[in-house]
């Protein structure tokens, strides 16, 4: 027991790293796929999507205010969301305020685009039919404000990021200002972000249902918009993706695992990992104070807990 | 070599990554030098951006004419005018910005400064009010379950004998109420600065929340949210020529309940829980000891799918019946003075839903309006006739039906649902199963006693060691543990997620690159 103490005591803080890592490496190696939790928010997120008009004047604003620092959990969120958008047809816009987002407006719905022909070879997803990349936008408050006030939005925000006029791309053609926009979608990590969209992504009379793609440390502060009704959805994390995912799955059958279940599989057994390390680190540390007080009692030096995880 | 393009990215990803977590062994130059590889392409990323995106389609290209469209024959729409130029003003104005970096003309730069942070502040204070308040609002919740009547439907039977032949038999009746489909809706809507308008459109879909009771629909084309609380009804309001039905309230999935009242509204002290009875229709109209006239409940998760109304026995298009017993309808018609009407009422605590999809006497089409229908005989004549009792047609001249807001006061308040935690009384009087959901008791409780206890620990012109104060602020100091432990489990879960995303990568890509399988 002194040895397992005296171990547990002067632990490298880079095995446990390699512990945590090595942990990881198993369920992505070996496919691993735990159903995920259902998670409420995550529904909420999925109905008000199920929930939306498929028409020609409709349309999804998508913000994907994340880059490269959030992409892990940000990503399969923006993915779950503009699959069920595409399988449902429903037209959308996406939109960053953030420039290292760039690229992600472009190539991610081309990914999802092409897996869904993939599963379903008779149909086709189109760019400006379907989806339309507005690309990077500068200056997210007056950015936000210009396009909730715009008498016609097309013309305030004049071109996608090809070049096209969006008044000649086919899924803007009607339209027209904020009140096409049956619902904001908004995914960010960043401070402020969320926040710039709630305050000013309104007008005096009309305000679209908005829901929220969180990273993990933005969950509690995201909480409170669900509660006050500002938010109709809310994918928690990567979580919240894979719950959206899962019910994705359960409407289409034939639907193969995305992104956001696998990494939440393996986000899954981290967190066993990190549970069952922490348990042991205390587990050190309560046999380290019992040897301790029983060293004080008999004049041995107690154990140093120095290194430490 | 034409996979190069894609494979060496990816490479060098890897590479990148690896090197920036060979920091968890110990600091080294491989992870500084991509450490600043990183922020060097962040900022060039910006830079290139800032001029494409910005700088060069809002300023230059408008200030120089070249969003000007060229005709075939290379001649412009329009000449180019020199007073383009004052796009400069601005330009010229937030380069004052750069003089920071002289000592003597330092002062410039504070002119912009200033400017940035005026606007910046009217920013935040617009922005305040449309983030927070919300929240503010929200924050009042009752720490009991407030006994309310939810909206509902109310028929007075003051004086409605009359219209029966003393000597009637009557054979059944019912009360027919119209249900509304996706159909046109008229709303009054209260916004969140109080301003009352009018709104119309066809309902597309229910959002089912008990939490915010909101509810999505489609008005003149456009979908809005609206929510109960914001549902308000407004007596001045002429009916709408052009729109059939009427909406009152939210919700989603349906329980009503229709009672007789025994009390006048206005003594505001009918217990409406004493009124509910466990049990069928039928055992209710046998249990002549209550109360209860007619108990039908009616489970719909969404009239606008497709599921049927389960409710009577005439599932005529548009209608829900409830059947009413001969003896409680010649009940009505003997002792007048002792009825009160009717009202139909949601139960309460049920599915969550403050949905009552009824046409009510608002409405501009009589024929939608809910009905009592009595089908009596009278000793002489051989056919069975049918008294229809109805706002607006003959026949009928009584007091008209009112839409129930509460039991103590005319219809001008809110709904009740919109207080949290009143649908958490069961009919029966005690707690629902949903008293501990977000919208419950419990959490109110909770909200509260964090709320008053963490700003004890925060009011330092106190004495925490006094009884009472450091009892709160030390239970202050453990729910904002609580609270910060569950905000590091969401830190933890979001680095691990990183390391996860980068590990998926690291596996499925980069070495599959390496080994030339990619």
């Amino acid at each position: 027991m002194a040895g397992f103490t005296a171990l547990l005591a002067k632990l490298d803080r880079r095995v446990i790293y390699a512990a945590v890592a090595l942990a990881l490496v198993f369920p992505l190696v070996l496919k691993w796929r735990l159903p995920p939790a259902e998670m409420q928010a995550a529904r909420k997120f999925y109905d008000a999507v199920e929930a939306l008009p498929n028409d020609d004047s409709s349309m999804v604003l998508v913000a994907c205010d994340w880059g490269p620092s959030t992409k892990a959990e940000n990503e399969p969120q923006t993915e779950v969301l503009i699959e069920h958008l595409l399988r449902r047809r429903v037209h959308f816009a996406l939109i960053s305020a953030i420039d290292q987002a760039e690229p992600f407006l472009r190539e991610l719905p081309e990914r999802v685009a092409r897996r869904l022909s993939g599963e379903n070879p008779r149909e086709k997803w189109e760019y400006g039919k379907d989806w339309v990349n507005l690309g990077y936008r500068p200056a997210m408050g007056t950015m936000i404000q210009k396009m909730a006030t715009a008498q016609d939005i097309r013309q305030t925000l004049g071109v996608d990021v090809r070049g096209t006029p969006l008044n000649e791309v086919p899924c803007m053609r009607n339209v027209k200002n904020i009140r096409n926009v049956k619902l904001l979608a908004e995914f960010t990590g960043l401070v402020g972000a969320l926040d710039s969209w709630l305050q000013f992504f309104q007008t005096s009379d009309f305000r679209p249902p908005m829901a929220h793609g969180c990273t993990s440390i933005t969950i509690p502060e995201a909480y409170i918009y669900l509660d006050s009704g500002q938010l109709v959805g809310l994918h928690e994390g990567i979580a919240g993706a894979a719950a959206h995912s899962a019910l994705l799955s359960r409407k289409f059958k034939d639907r193969g695992p995305d992104i956001a279940i696998v990494t939440n599989t393996a986000l899954a057994v981290a967190h066993v990992a990190i549970i069952f390390l922490i348990v042991l680190g205390n587990l050190g540390m309560v046999l380290a104070k019992r040897k301790t007080a029983a060293a004080g009692s008999t004049g041995v030096p107690p154990v140093s807990m120095g290194g430490a995880a | 070599m034409s996979a190069w393009p894609v494979v060496l990215p990816v490479i060098l990803g890897g590479i990148a990554t690896l090197a920036i977590y060979s920091f968890l062994v110990k600091e080294n130059p491989f992870y500084r030098f991509f450490e600043h590889l990183y922020i060097g392409i962040a900022t060039g990323f910006g830079i290139v951006f800032g001029v494409q995106r910005f700088l060069w389609p809002e300023f230059f290209r408008p200030m120089l004419g070249y969003d000007r469209e060229v005709f075939a024959d290379g001649a412009y729409d329009r000449p180019w005018r020199s007073w383009y130029l004052f796009y400069l003003l601005p330009f010229a104005f937030g380069m004052l910005y750069y003089f920071i970096y002289s000592r003597k003309r330092q002062w410039l730069s504070r002119v912009v400064i200033a400017w940035s942070l005026g606007v910046s502040g009217g920013f935040a204070l617009k922005g305040f009010f449309a983030q927070y308040m919300p929240q503010i609002i929200g924050s009042f919740k009752p720490l009991v379950a407030v006994h309310t009547v939810e909206r509902g439907l109310l028929i007075n039977f003051h004086d409605m004998a009359g219209h029966l032949p003393d000597d009637a038999q009557i054979v059944k009746g019912h009360i027919d109420l119209y249900r509304l489909g996706p159909s046109y809706v008229r709303l009054v809507i209260k916004d969140k600065d109080g301003k009352l308008s009018e709104v119309r459109g066809r309902v597309t879909d229910v959002n089912e929340d008990p939490s915010t009771g909101s509810s999505t629909l489609e008005v003149d084309g456009q979908e809005r949210v609206i929510r109960s609380s914001d549902v308000v009804l407004r007596e001045d309001l002429a009916p709408p020529s052009d729109v059939a039905d009427a909406y009152e309230g939210h919700g989603g999935e349906h329980q009503y309940l229709a009672h007789r009242v025994l009390e006048s509204w206005e003594q505001g002290s009918v217990p409406w829980s004493e009124w509910v009875v466990e049990g069928t229709a039928a055992a209710a109209e046998t249990n002549t000891g209550m109360d209860l006239l007619v108990r039908e409940n009616v489970t719909v998760s969404d009239p606008y799918r497709g599921e049927k109304w389960t409710v009577g026995k005439r599932e005529s298009i548009g209608f829900k019946s409830c059947e009413l017993s001969p003896e409680t309808l010649r009940s009505w018609f003997d002792r007048p003075e002792s009825e009160f009407g009717i009202i139909l009422w949601r139960n309460a605590g049920v599915g969550g839903s403050f949905l009552h999809r009824f046409a009510s006497s608002k409405y501009a089409d009589a024929a939608r309006r809910p009905k009592l229908v009595i089908e009596y005989r009278v000793p002489n004549e051989e056919k069975p006739k049918e008294l229809v009792l109805q706002n607006g047609l003959s026949g009928y001249s009584g007091t008209e039906e009112y839409v129930a807001v509460s039991d103590s006061g005319p219809p001008t308040q809110p709904g009740p649902e919109f207080l949290l935690g009143a649908s958490a009384r069961k009919p029966g009087g005690g707690l629902s199963l949903n008293w501990w959901s977000s919208s419950g008791i419990l959490a109110n409780w909770i909200f509260a006693v964090t709320l008053i206890c963490v700003m004890t620990y925060f009011l330092f012109s106190l004495e925490h060691n006094k009884p009472g104060i450091y009892q709160a602020s030390m239970v202050g100091r453990w729910l904002m543990m609580l609270c910060f432990g569950a905000f590091f489990g969401s830190t933890i879960m979001a680095r691990m997620a990183l390391l996860v995303e980068r590990m998926q990568f690291l596996i499925e890509k980069w070495l599959p690159a390496i080994f030339g399988q990619g």
